[in-house]
């Protein structure tokens, strides 16, 4: 059997969400609604989808928009802050590593150079 | 939708408390460690009492273990792992009544488990119950694959598809009884380590 596919319009009457809401769902759930586009552009809906619109629906039933859009607003924040504070962990590591590597040229360099003077200094002897 | 998509959902709303029903404990606590990447958290039983990193209160109350964990910031969950007839006493349900509201939207959950779950009235709309299925193919063959890498035994791709195929719809704990049994029955067999396991062995 075909599959049938339904248009916001249409979910938003089966689950009786606002089209906005449904909009808001799909930008943050990417991973659960995935629809398909017409050749037009247009957004079609399986069945799966409407599954998964009405999970969401559910899990945040008590919940008003205006709150979920701070509680994703606030989680992005400290999403990034957290990835700064990794990043700079990271950045304070290889600047460590290449002091440290600095430190090893610099000691190779003088190895050489006295290697470099015995040499001159066997050859003058 | 699989159990892991709807968790994961679930605590990106930042839904508080989360029921789960399942009696496959061991593996709900893999599971969780992969959802929360080892996370600092509360683990409470009737018989071991709160449970956290290098500390352990007991005994304690469930709702006291609540309570504990509600003022510990650091901590971002605590999982309970209750009995049926714990939903019925009121200081349980007044405590998580209260912790719903004190938590909501701070990314702090409190997770039941149990093998069944009743939820009061009192507590209707406030938490989220999920069944916790048993493995799917994906996770048999990992189960499958791990188990035998352990025995130093390959299988055929094929083969592993025909176990997957005949262990679906077990716990974790049955597929390992089965795998065991299987490999007991192999080494009667004269089967040593490095061999490989044949569809017709």
């Amino acid at each position: 059997m075909e599959e049938k596919f339904y248009s916001i319009g249409e979910v938003s009457k089966i689950l009786n969400i606002p089209v906005t809401t449904l909009r808001f769902f799909e930008e943050n759930f990417p991973h659960l609604i995935k629809p398909l586009r017409t050749k037009g552009g247009h957004r079609r809906y399986s069945s799966e989808d409407i599954k998964s619109f009405k999970f969401i629906k559910e899990a945040t039933q008590g919940t008003s928009l205006k709150k979920l859009k701070e509680h994703f607003s606030r989680e992005e924040e400290n999403n990034l802050k957290s990835r700064v504070e990794k990043i700079q962990e990271s950045l304070i590591l290889m600047d460590q590593k290449l002091r440290n590597l600095e430190a090893q040229v610099k000691k190779i360099e003088e190895k050489f150079q006295k290697l470099e003077e015995n040499k001159k200094f066997k050859r003058w002897f | 939708m699989n159990f892991i998509t709807e968790f994961s959902t679930l605590i990106k709303i930042g839904c508080p408390i989360i029921g789960i029903i399942t009696t496959e404990e061991q593996r709900f606590a893999n599971l969780l460690k992969k959802i929360f990447s080892e996370k600092d958290h509360f683990l409470w039983t009737s018989h071991l009492g709160l449970v956290g990193k290098e500390e352990n209160i007991y005994p304690i109350e469930a709702n006291e273990a609540i309570k504990k964990f509600s003022t510990r910031d650091e901590k971002v969950y605590i999982w309970l792992k209750i009995t049926e007839n714990l939903m019925e006493e009121k200081n349980f349900i007044r405590a998580l009544k209260d912790e719903y509201y004190h938590l909501k939207g701070r990314n702090r959950f409190i997770i039941l488990s149990s093998s069944n779950f009743a939820i009061p009235e009192e507590l209707i709309g406030e938490i989220q119950i999920l069944r916790l299925p048993p493995p799917d193919e994906n996770e048999i063959q990992n189960i499958i694959e791990s188990f035998f890498r352990s025995a130093n035994l390959s299988f055929s791709p094929m083969t592993t598809a025909h176990a997957v195929a005949i262990l679906k719809g077990l716990k974790q704990s049955e597929i390992e009884f089965s795998l065991k049994k299987a490999l007991l029955s192999l080494k009667e067999k004269g089967l040593k380590g490095n061999g490989s396991w044949n569809q017709s062995q």
